[in-house]
């Protein structure tokens, strides 16, 4: 009996119908999570963002259930007005390669390098975090997938972020990485994480880079995707 | 990539209070509801169990491994899931669940004696997820989504 039900939920998780609708439900849990996450930077409750956002607290509520869009649609007056009142560019909302824990990780890596990142920084500090996060925890904390290019790992997905972090960005309540600040200090502190040169000849020592035989001022290549 | 953790679910298919029941119900009869709950709970997967804000919250009141999946259900009422990480064998377990009003939507639901009412269910499935966790004997089964 139990196993007609494993059987019966594979086929259906399976079934070349339902991918869309569990792709379009993931968008929509990857935007409930920004718009959560960019209210309490701001620190405000579900109505005044609806007041802010010309909408209603009902709205706000079923977008941050994923239930609201994934009926009806978002409009993409909604997205502006949205990204308007949360004060934050457009792209943070409506691009698929933002999600929010990758964004608070670029912003708590600001706060201790001090200064913009560059983008040697941008690059190799959340690589360097994601190898020591599946050493720790199993996971990778970024929402990047790694592939070598000659100047090292990289996942183009990092340019998004780049643009993000104005100086209207001042304060960030993180929501989803404030548990894990010891295991980012610790990764940091093996790290030249001020010294985009050093970083890229580390990233040659790692075991993803040596495992497809990368090495610095060897035979360069690229394309090959990093297994973490 | 992600190491996904491995997905169990607690499946007594007569227990209208096991996750197996739930999902049960829901195949063939509410397949939006279906597929809304499975893509939480593999994104939820997908970030090693952590409990990811607005969808999961941990318990830390109660226990500070248990943690609440929280999936909009219909118009009026709140999914909440039971479920906790075995960090040794890297494995999901879900257990319970419960279904009620939500109560930032329904804010009047939760006071006098009707919310005294509804508070009293909601940690009694808290208690039935601490049981269920604590019991080495329970039998849970592979779930693939």
């Amino acid at each position: 009996m139990n196993n007609i039900l494993t059987e019966k939920l594979l086929k259906f998780t399976k079934d070349p119908k339902n991918q869309k609708s569990f792709s379009r439900h993931k968008k929509m849990l990857i935007l409930a999570e920004k718009i959560y996450g960019r209210r309490k930077d701001l620190n405000l409750s579900q109505s005044d963002l609806a007041k802010k956002a010309g909408t209603t607290q009902r709205i706000i509520s079923e977008l941050e259930h994923s239930f609201y869009a994934v009926k009806q649609g978002l409009t993409e007056e909604m997205y502006d007005k949205l990204a308007e009142a949360l004060e934050i560019d457009r792209d943070y909302l409506f691009s698929d390669k933002i999600d929010r824990k990758t964004f608070e990780l670029f912003a708590y890596l600001e706060s201790k390098v001090k200064k913009k990142l560059d983008v040697m920084q941008l690059m190799k500090l959340p690589y360097f975090i994601d190898l020591h996060f599946i050493k720790e925890l199993g996971f990778q904390i970024s929402n990047f997938t790694y592939i070598r290019y000659t100047f090292g790992p990289f996942d183009k997905k990092v340019y998004a972020y780049e643009s993000l972090f104005t100086d209207t960005i001042t304060k960030i309540h993180y929501s989803y990485i404030k548990d894990f600040f010891s295991i980012i200090d610790s990764a940091l502190e093996e790290l030249p994480i001020n010294n985009g040169d050093k970083l890229k000849k580390e990233s040659y020592n790692t075991y993803p880079m040596k495992n497809i035989g990368a090495t610095l001022g060897g035979k360069e290549g690229w394309g090959e995707l990093l297994i973490l | 990539m992600t190491k996904d953790l491995k997905i169990k679910i607690f499946q007594d298919l007569n227990n209208p209070r096991s996750i197996g029941y739930l999902l049960n119900q829901l195949i063939d009869k509410d397949e939006k509801t279906l597929i809304s709950i499975l893509t939480t709970i593999r994104h939820i997967s997908e970030q090693g169990g952590f409990p990811i804000p607005p969808h999961a919250k941990p318990l830390k009141e109660v226990n500070n491994e248990i943690c609440e999946m929280r999936i909009k259900y219909d118009l009026n009422n709140l999914l909440r899931i039971y479920y906790f990480v075995n960090k040794e064998e890297k494995v999901m377990l879900l257990l319970n669940f419960i279904i009620k009003p939500d109560g930032r939507k329904f804010p009047a639901d939760y006071e006098g004696k009707k919310g005294k009412k509804l508070l009293k269910e909601i940690g009694a499935s808290v208690e039935y997820a601490l049981e269920l966790k604590s019991n080495k004997e329970l039998l849970y089964t592979d779930l693939e989504i």
